[in-house]
């Protein structure tokens, strides 16, 4: 078939044959988007600027270890065991990781928050929301093309990392899942300002908006890992939003217009989101306090394994420079697979999670757009104001009774 | 095509647009006319699906446009009064987003950004970069966006606001081809020379009532109620001011220095004799001429001190 259609139309024809098959479904949003995101100096230098960062944090910590220690500087190298080599070179790694961790997930909720707010300030959201296109493309499109550049920021810190790999002591398949773990938080964080964006009237706002959910959202995942009270008070914040939703879903009379329903809408992806999470958390919660002889280094929380790896510790609990077993031959082996801190089943796990986080949230916004475009109603008072001005009879009886 | 039944607008302090009603038929060029802040505007929001009305109907089409929102959408054409264009983005990619967002298939869309450009005249400006045009022919991309789905129904309000002499022709050469396409049009402005060639039809909204609708020439017989003529003499005003009053069916003469401006309470004016009169009584006439009564003066008269 591919080789009728090449015989038939010639090189460009077979190209315009893949490329129709290639193509999915219409995003007119993402086509604009990646169109005019890439141009002018600003992308590149927000890449710049990244990479730059994140280098500069490896050559300094490196730095910083070598002068504390000593064991890195080069007459010290040959003295250093191999074991004490390793684990610096995977602290260097768990460190790259949060670092660009953290740089993703302070990055990404700044990259969407504007999506919808900017259309309001630049006037264009009227005309784009006659347009027959549906509410659902246009958050999909907006939150595919942040995405899109997200993606190629990580892209850009492959290098970095691959310093590393080179050094020895951490296996590709570890670099993988922190990327997967990246992913996941860009996903995540950048839908939570997608939504911020839907909920707010003015950039501002929803950039504080988009802040204020991530630091929420952060804190529920780190809630078991800080001990009891962090995650009570989370399970708290959870029951009570859950129970409020509640309230305004089964009492009518809190409920007088589509604004409250919208805000119930939100309440509940948000809330639901919520109750997972804690679920999720509760039985390391219930094995800090009644020991249920669980394993402190299976805390699946893909964040606090990387965190703990670059504080120097394995898995969550620290291992010391001289424990264990390595395989390595030398200092400067390049050799196999090291000790694989147990993050990769965490991280599909937090893949998931996240990515459910992140369509509800994508639901809330497209409700909300879908809300914003459709034709505006009178509030509340000015309803009710007209309604006795053209029927005062009715309004009248209404009085007596 | 457009109906507009007994609309009824309000917002918090004020009732912007009430009691309004008209009826446009297919081809028809609505010039909707009143000052700043008569109602044009909220009346354009609610026929184009963003506003719903506190009480009255619109149909397009006979579709109501609080329940078919998604159907009038796709028959309507609306050019906001203020709008943004996007930053960072060429004339072609802006009008093959939207053309996408009409729902356009993608083998055609290349054609019909080709003829919306092709008709706004800004197919030089292809690959030009939207931010970068002047105010006109943004204001011509806008319209050109505006036709991409090929809608019935135009709301074009305030399309030449803002324009400097030039750029208001371009528009006013646009509308009339589009006229002549056969769409139905409604046009908003707040001044009038603007509208008065190409409409047939026009409406005056003042305080959100409409005062005076229906056909241009009509209200120009209803409203002018008479004919006017416009004396400049060379000498001796008072004697001729003297001698117009005996004359039959005067209803008042004004005078601003040496020239005077007679006003009939009929249509049927015996011109000759009124130059006659004032020729045999020696006076030198310099010029002579019938007051054009346009649609500015049936502003005026129509909506005199009532909008302060």
């Amino acid at each position: 078939m591919v080789a009728a259609a090449a015989a038939s139309h010639g090189k460009a024809g077979l190209l315009r044959w893949v490329s129709a098959r290639l193509r999915g479904p219409d995003l007119p949003v993402l086509t604009k988007e990646l169109r005019v995101r890439m141009r002018g100096a600003r992308a590149f230098l927000i890449m710049l600027g990244y990479v730059v960062t994140l280098s500069l944090f490896a050559v300094g910590y490196l730095f910083v270890t070598t002068a504390a220690s000593g064991i890195l500087s080069t007459g010290a190298m040959r003295a250093t065991t191999p074991d004490v080599y390793i684990w610096l070179v995977r602290r260097l790694f768990a460190t790259l990781a949060v670092a660009q961790l953290a740089l993703v997930v302070a990055l990404a909720p700044a990259l969407t928050c504007g999506a919808i707010t900017v259309e309001r300030e630049q006037q264009t959201l009227e005309m784009l929301g006659l347009t027959l296109i549906p509410s659902r493309s246009v958050v999909v499109g907006k939150f595919l093309a942040s995405l899109c550049y997200v993606v190629l920021l990580l892209l850009c810190s492959v290098p970095v990392f691959t310093f590393t790999l080179m050094l020895g002591g951490v296996s590709p398949l570890e670099i993988l899942t922190v990327y997967l773990v990246t992913f996941a938080a860009a996903l995540f964080f950048g839908a939570q300002g997608l939504l911020a964006s839907a909920i707010a009237k003015r950039t501002y706002a929803a950039t504080v908006l988009a802040y204020g959910l991530t630091g929420f959202w952060l804190f529920g995942f780190f809630a078991s890992a800080w001990g009891p009270a962090p995650f009570l008070f989370f399970c708290a914040v959870t029951l009570a939003g859950l129970a409020t939703v509640a309230a305004h879903g089964l009492v009518p009379r809190l409920r007088p217009g589509a604004r409250a329903q919208r805000v119930t809408h939100i309440a509940v992806f948000g809330f639901t989101f919520c109750a997972v999470l804690a679920l999720l958390n509760a039985p390391f919660f219930l094995d800090s306090v009644v020991d249920l002889a669980m394993e402190t280094s299976l805390n699946p929380n893909p964040y606090v394994i990387l965190y703990a790896l670059s504080l120097g510790q394995q898995g969550g609990q620290y291992a010391g420079p001289s424990s264990g077993y390595s395989p390595y031959g030398g200092p400067y082996g390049l050799v196999g697979v090291a000790r694989t801190a147990p993050i990769v089943w965490p991280a599909v796990c937090l893949g998931a999670l996240s990515l459910l986080g992140a369509a509800l949230a994508m639901c809330a916004a497209t409700s909300l757009f879908g809300a914003a475009r459709a034709p505006q109603a009178d509030p509340p008072e000015v309803a009710a104001r007209a309604a006795a001005d053209l029927f005062p009879d009715t309004a009248s009886r209404e009085d007596a009774s | 095509m457009l109906t507009i039944d007994r609309l009824r607008k309000d917002y918090k302090a004020l009732t912007a647009v009430n009691n309004l009603s008209f009826h446009l038929e297919k081809g028809d060029v609505f010039g909707f006319i009143g000052p700043n802040g008569a109602g044009k505007t909220t009346t354009i929001k609610v026929c184009a699906t963003l506003l719903q009305p506190t009480g009255g109907t619109v149909y397009v089409d006979g579709l109501d446009v609080t329940k078919h929102t998604d159907e009038v959408r796709g028959m309507i054409g609306y050019m906001p009064d203020f709008f943004g264009v996007y930053d960072d983005i060429m004339v072609w990619e802006y009008l093959d987003f939207f053309a996408a967002a009409y729902k356009i298939e993608r083998a055609r869309r290349k054609s019909v950004t080709d003829d919306v450009l092709e008709l706004t005249d800004l197919t030089s400006k292809r690959d030009a970069y939207v931010e970068a045009l002047s105010r006109g022919m943004k204001q011509r991309l806008c319209l050109a966006k505006t036709l991409l789905h090929d809608p019935k129904v135009l709301l074009l309000d305030e399309p030449a606001s803002g324009l400097d002499p030039r750029a208001r022709i371009e528009i006013k050469e646009l509308l009339r081809e589009l006229k002549a396409m056969g769409k139905t049009i409604l046009v908003s402005s707040h001044i009038l020379p603007e509208l008065a060639d190409f409409c047939n039809k026009i409406g005056i909204i003042e305080q959100g009532e409409l005062v005076v609708c229906g056909d241009v020439g009509e209200i120009m017989r209803k409203v002018q109620g008479g004919k006017a003529l416009e004396i400049v003499l060379l000498d001796d005003c008072d004697k001729a001011v003297a001698l117009l009053s005996e004359l039959p069916n005067v209803k008042g003469i004004q005078r601003n220095e040496q020239s005077l401006r007679v006003e009939f309470s009929t249509d049927e004016v015996d011109q000759a004799l009124v130059l006659q009169t004032l020729v045999q009584n020696g006076l030198r006439v310099q010029s002579f001429a019938e007051v054009q009564v346009d649609l500015e003066d049936i502003f005026m008269k129509v909506t005199r001190g009532v909008v302060s």
